[in-house]
């Protein structure tokens, strides 16, 4: 369906193209250009005829040989346009060239047959000089690789085992760190062009180097099933193992145009194997189309061994590959205080990066300063090589001749399998300027000048060099181990139980007495009673005595303190009726009456002049010490 | 060496029988004495040669740490350590050593225990600083300042320094307390005491109390390389997280072959029995 409207759509185009052409097309003009007039042997240059407002039918430029050049066609294109109503019409053919033999060269002439009329091209001057490798083709960028076609197909017709590409390692067991050459080489039985990666490598797990591509791309031919191929390698890879295992690289997919013939032109006859069959001395009489082809590399495995154990150097720190080492001074005789630059070198095939900065020895008559360090890799005929330059500025703190000890490089020689110590040499280096000391700071640290005394000097920080343990015990401690923590045992927590009941029980008898000692009135309360009695005590000593005025004064003083005790007032303001008011609602009437009796008789007693018998005195005592006995029973609020 | 020791026990062992049965036929006042003589030397040699093996145990041990030969001295650490002398001293040496031989999570172990006893040694502490910062596992307790240094403190002090302060501040008080009743003017002059009892009291309580909570569970140390915790005690739970040599956290629960971890960053999950050490 689709086919038959183009058809259509392209009769209606000729139909207009038939009417306005008579009128509208201007005059038939063929050109020929090349790309560059002068050229070296082995490049190329593109050689294109251009038809311009042909009427009708334009036959394939017939192409003579010619002399002293490759040709292959690259294909044809055409155009129409129409401007202003003026229609114009142009039709390329393009051709590669490419130059064998050195000198003046003639393109063409050429014959073009254009509506069965034969037009003459007229010749181009090419100059081919000596430039170049020599080689009869160069790769540029967009140089073919491969040579002409041995046979150009149809596009559908291009086949798996017409061209390919192979990813081959040259070692299948590494060491760590040893390189491997991965190479893609691709096979063709075509015309091809390598153009590139589509989809990188994946090299996990590797480091990689990636060689320059080559100036000429090597080109062999080797018979592979009976079929002739044209086989170069297109690009080569160092890979360096960074640690042991099987690995399995996926080289990925690069991509080439192949020529292919052109369906529609006649001399597919000649071009088929006739000619095609060898290369360069007859030119491509096919008219062909570049395709672009993508292929993919099977995958490639690799075995990484670790390095083996035995006899491992202390100091190796991982460098695989054949090393050697230089150590040199920049100056040998300097003063004290004077920067001197210690660069050492460490060059030779392998992996440069892996290779750590050497250790410089300690040394405690220099001051050192950190390190740098610069790594230069090179990759010239495919080999890995390297060099990696440490420079430290060491400056000597004091005078005279001192040797800067040799340092150890080891590294693993994968070729003998075995490990290898390189040692620099060591290097001596002279410090005078003891006397220029006053001069320069820097060496005046070390001097004690008799004039100024002594001088302080720049101090610096002490750090550690290195982190470690310290030493062990030498003498036992005897601090052994708890079987189990004085918490977990009960005993511990009982007797923490009872000091604390103790100094609880303590605390709260103490705090009683303290409450005491302030609270007047309880305390009155409670040794009213005592203090009565002891004085009642005296008064009956009185009585036995025969004093009666001390007696009653007594007896005054125990009953008055007594109550004045037991209310809490004053000794003074126990009257008859203040008792009276205080405690009626409290005692019995008769205990009141006997209260009543004895304070009467104790003011008679105490300040009436009549007779006191020792019976009224006996009487007296006997009624206090009852009342008082009988109030003690008293609840007092 | 062993059969050094048999040896010494066996001559002095024999004079003591063949002498009693000549003091008993004689039943004098002198055999007595002399029995007495044979008791005492009896009793030494009993308890010299076990202390003579123990101090070179530990010599023989550190002999061999300087002769670098560290997998010997630590066994015969170990020797002297199942002889009874399980002492700081003898754990420290015994760290150091596994140290020396690369074993970081058994060297936690041997430091942690002499911590228990010397915990502000400074060679210990500095050996436990410099074995951590070599561990690959990065597990901080995002605890504030004032807390890490409370938690310096605490670590510094053992539970039972802690727990005889708290004694002692208790045995004060109630001393205190009791003289008061008998001399209350004390009661004035200690003024300041109380207050400083009072607030060592609460300062010490809660010490040990943090103490007891720390300590009260037992923690382990990590010796496999790597190890897995699990989501419980079994390999067909899911994994949580992966712990190196070295990591070490409480045990809060245990089946027959599981701890159950908890991680001083409040992590936790399940670990094989057999890939850590109890401290």
């Amino acid at each position: 369906m689709e086919k038959l409207k183009i058809i259509k759509l392209f009769v209606i185009c000729n139909l207009v193209f038939v009417t306005f052409s008579a009128s509208a097309f201007a005059e038939v003009a063929i050109e020929t250009s090349v790309s560059r007039s002068v050229l070296p042997v082995g490049e190329q240059l593109v050689l294109d005829i251009i038809v311009s407002n042909a009427e009708g039918r334009i036959e394939q430029p017939r192409i003579s040989s010619i002399d002293g050049f490759t040709s292959y066609s690259q294909g044809h294109s055409q155009e129409f346009s129409i401007i202003n109503g003026q229609s114009s019409s142009r039709s390329v053919y393009s051709y590669v060239l490419v130059a064998n033999t050195v000198g003046q060269r003639m393109i063409g002439p050429f014959a073009v047959g254009i509506n069965g009329k034969e037009y003459k091209v007229a010749p181009v001057k090419v100059e081919v000089t000596q430039e170049g490798a020599g080689s009869w083709q160069t790769a540029g960028s967009q140089a073919p690789v491969t040579s002409p076609p041995s046979r150009a197909l149809p596009v559908a017709s291009v086949g798996d085992q017409d061209i390919f590409i192979k990813a081959w390692l040259d070692k299948d067991e590494v060491y760590v760190n040893e390189p491997v050459m991965l190479t893609y080489t691709l096979f063709t039985r075509l015309s091809a062009t390598y153009k590139g990666f589509e989809k990188e490598p994946v090299t996990t797990g590797f480091w990689v180097e990636d060689f320059p591509p080559d100036k000429t791309i090597r080109r062999t031919e080797q018979f592979l099933n009976g079929q002739r191929y044209v086989v170069a390698d297109v690009r080569k890879l160092a890979l360096f193992p960074t640690q042991s295992g099987v690995f399995t690289v996926e080289p990925g997919t690069l991509s080439a145009t192949v020529e292919v013939r052109n369906d529609d032109t006649f001399q597919t006859f000649f071009s088929n194997n006739i000619f095609g069959s060898r290369r360069g001395s007859f030119p491509s009489m096919v008219t062909s189309q570049v395709v672009s082809r993508a292929m993919a590399a099977d995958p490639v495995r690799i075995v990484v061994k670790a390095l083996p154990e035995i006899a491992k150097p202390q100091d190796f720190s991982g460098a695989v590959g054949q090393y050697e080492i230089e150590s040199s001074l920049d100056k040998t005789d300097v003063e004290a205080g004077d920067p001197v630059t210690m660069r050492v070198r460490v060059f030779g095939r392998g992996n440069i990066n892996t290779v750590q900065n050497l250790k410089l020895p300690k040394m405690d008559d220099f001051k050192v300063y950190e390190s740098s360090s610069s790594t230069n890799i090179s990759k010239e005929k495919l080999i890995v090589e390297g060099e990696r330059v440490t420079e430290t500025v060491i400056v000597p703190r004091k005078p005279g001749t001192f040797e800067i000890p040799s340092m150890l490089f080891s590294y693993f020689d994968p070729k003998t399998q075995t490990y290898r110590t390189l040692k620099t040499e060591t290097q001596s280096l002279r410090v005078s300027g003891m006397d220029q000391g006053v001069q320069t700071p820097a060496s005046s640290q070390n001097t004690v000048s008799t004039d100024t005394g002594i001088e302080p000097v720049a101090q610096e920080e002490v750090g550690f060099v290195a982190k470690d343990i310290r030493f062990i015990r030498t003498v036992d401690d005897g601090k052994h181990l708890p079987e189990r923590e004085l918490y977990r045992k009960p005993v511990y927590w009982i007797f923490n139980g009872l000091l604390f009941l103790a100094a609880a029980l303590a605390s709260f008898f103490s705090t009683l007495r303290a409450t005491d000692l302030r609270d007047s009135k309880g305390s009155r309360l409670r040794r009213s009673h005592g203090a009565a009695k002891a004085k009642l005590k005296t008064a009956f000593r009185l009585l036995k005595g025969s004093k009666p005025d001390a007696f009653y004064e007594e007896v005054s003083k125990a009953v008055h303190g007594y109550f004045a005790d037991k209310f809490n007032i004053s000794t003074q303001s126990v009257t008859q009726e203040r008792l009276e008011d205080l405690a009626h609602d409290l005692i019995t009437a008769e205990l009141m009456n006997k209260i009543k009796k004895l304070f009467d008789e104790t003011s008679m007693g105490r300040f009436a002049k009549a007779d006191k018998t020792p019976e009224d005195m006996r009487e007296l005592y006997d009624l206090a010490d009852e009342v008082i006995s009988s109030f003690e029973k008293v609840k007092i609020r | 060496m062993i059969a050094d020791v048999k040896f010494k026990e066996s001559v002095i062992l024999s004079p003591p029988k063949a002498g009693e049965e000549s003091m008993r036929s004689q039943r004098s006042f002198g055999a007595t004495r002399l029995r007495m003589t044979f008791t005492v030397v009896l009793l030494l040699a009993m308890t010299l040669p076990a202390m003579a093996s123990e101090a070179s145990l530990f010599d023989q041990a550190n002999a061999k740490y300087q002769a670098a030969d560290f997998k010997a001295a630590s066994e015969i650490y170990q020797r002297s350590i199942q002889a009874g002398q399980a002492t700081a001293a003898v754990y420290y040496n015994l760290g150091n050593a596994a140290l020396k031989s690369g074993e970081k999570g058994q060297a936690l172990v041997y430091y942690e225990r002499a911590l228990r006893v010397s915990p502000r040694d400074r060679d210990l502490r500095w050996n436990l600083r410099v074995l951590k910062e070599a561990l690959p596992d990065k597990i901080d307790d995002d605890s504030y300042f004032v807390i890490a240094a409370a938690r310096d403190l605490l670590g510094r002090l053992t539970a039972d320094e802690l727990a005889v302060l708290l004694s002692a501040i208790l045995l004060i008080a109630a001393l205190l307390k009791g003289s008061y009743l008998f001399f209350p003017v004390f009661k004035t002059w200690t003024a300041w005491l109380r207050t400083f009892g009072f607030f060592g009291l609460i300062v010490t309580s809660s010490l040990f109390a943090w103490k007891v909570w720390e300590t009260k569970d037992p923690r382990v140390v990590i010796l496999d390389k790597e190890t897995y915790a699990y989501y419980g005690p079994s390999d067909r739970e899911t994994k949580a997280f992966l712990l190196h040599e070295g990591a070490s956290g409480k045990v809060t629960d245990t089946t027959n072959d599981w701890v159950f971890l908890t991680l001083p960053n409040k992590k936790s999950g399940w670990i094989r029995k057999n890939s850590c050490e109890t401290i």
